[in-house]
């Protein structure tokens, strides 16, 4: 990766490397490369928030790349509990660690069929949650990783959760979950399809954010918090194969020029 | 993993407050019904929260979970 196809605008990388005061020149080389290489490929419209997990502080990883506002509007995240803030991006401890997106399902930029999320696991340590939001009957949102345990993973994407016999997915590099049809959404792993899941959509859920790091149950239930150390997260519109593996590549190479790719 | 116990009135005191910039504490129970807060919190600079920094330490035992 790394070339750039058209003439990508550099103004979104900036207001980035600005807003999370990015000074080391590799980490603005690898920004400015993310950019340009999303927006070349056209996936940079498809995405809601990025979290490049870059310059190795709370106040940088929080960040927004799509909107680097400070705001919870923006989509900034709010870390709770003793997260490791280290250059290879934000480690959760498993104990009580998770990060408040401020994202809905219902997002009126998402879709009940047209939603992805993505998560750069550096370490598959635990099983626990790498982003979740369900409410008591678990519909919902819940990306989970279970490092160890091969007999089945409980997961969902607007739908309800249920056990689905993909304990052996890839546990590590880009992990992520996209949905484009009413009737099934797929698991993908270093850029490459896991496993299908057949469950219908059900109506999105409203009034509570995605959390990452932790199963999240509404209003205020959090458990199963993982300690994958996380060096990139998304959440945006449903990717099709062909994205996933162009997205894969994209922050795979992202991943090398920090120096902090896992393979 | 080393946490620190709380009693009722400091997680009253901490609970959703800022530990550090753009990080806030999270007190959580674990498997003997104890309140804990882990070593980043642990270590807030705040003169207000002075008090996390000596909390009685044990080893963290989490709740097991059931699954279904």
């Amino acid at each position: 990766m790394g070339a750039i196809i058209g003439k990508p605008k550099v103004d979104d990388a900036l207001s980035f490397i600005t807003a999370a005061n990015i000074k080391e020149t590799t980490q603005k080389t690898a920004i400015n490369t993310l950019v340009s290489d999303l927006k070349g490929l056209k996936l940079w419209s498809k995405f809601l928030a990025i979290y490049p997990m870059i310059g190795g502080t709370a106040d940088t990883h929080k960040f927004n790349l799509k909107n680097p506002a400070n705001t919870d509007a923006a989509y900034t995240l709010s870390f709770g509990g003793s997260w490791s803030h280290t250059s290879n991006g934000a480690i959760p401890n498993g104990g009580n660690t998770f990060a408040d997106t401020f994202i809905q399902p219902s997002n009126s930029e998402l879709g009940q069929n047209d939603i992805c999320i993505s998560y750069y696991v550096r370490n598959a340590t635990n099983f626990g949650s790498l982003f979740s939001v369900l409410e008591g009957g678990n519909n919902g949102i819940k990306f989970e990783l279970r490092p160890t345990i091969g007999d089945g993973g409980y997961q969902c994407l607007n739908n309800n959760e249920s056990g689905t016999g993909d304990g052996n997915a890839t546990k590590t590099g880009l992990l992520l979950m996209s949905r484009i049809a009413s009737n099934e959404y797929k698991r993908y792993g270093r850029g490459v399809l896991d496993f299908t899941y057949t469950a219908t959509s059900n109506t999105r859920l409203t009034g509570y954010n995605i959390n990452m790091g932790c199963k999240y149950v509404v209003p205020s239930n959090r458990s199963e918090y993982t300690a994958a150390g996380c060096s990139f997260a998304s959440i945006g519109k449903g990717l099709n194969a062909a994205e996933v593996a162009a997205l894969n590549n994209i922050v795979q190479f992202y991943q090398t020029t920090l120096g902090r790719n896992i393979y | 993993m080393i946490c620190g116990i709380l009693t009722f009135e400091q997680i009253e005191l901490i609970k959703g407050q800022l530990f550090a910039n753009s990080s806030h504490f999270n007190p959580i129970k674990d498997i003997y019904d104890n309140w804990v807060i882990f070593e980043e919190e642990m270590m807030c600079d705040y003169p207000e929260f002075a008090f996390v920094n000596s909390l009685p330490l044990i080893e963290f035992v989490p709740v097991i979970i059931e699954r279904t």
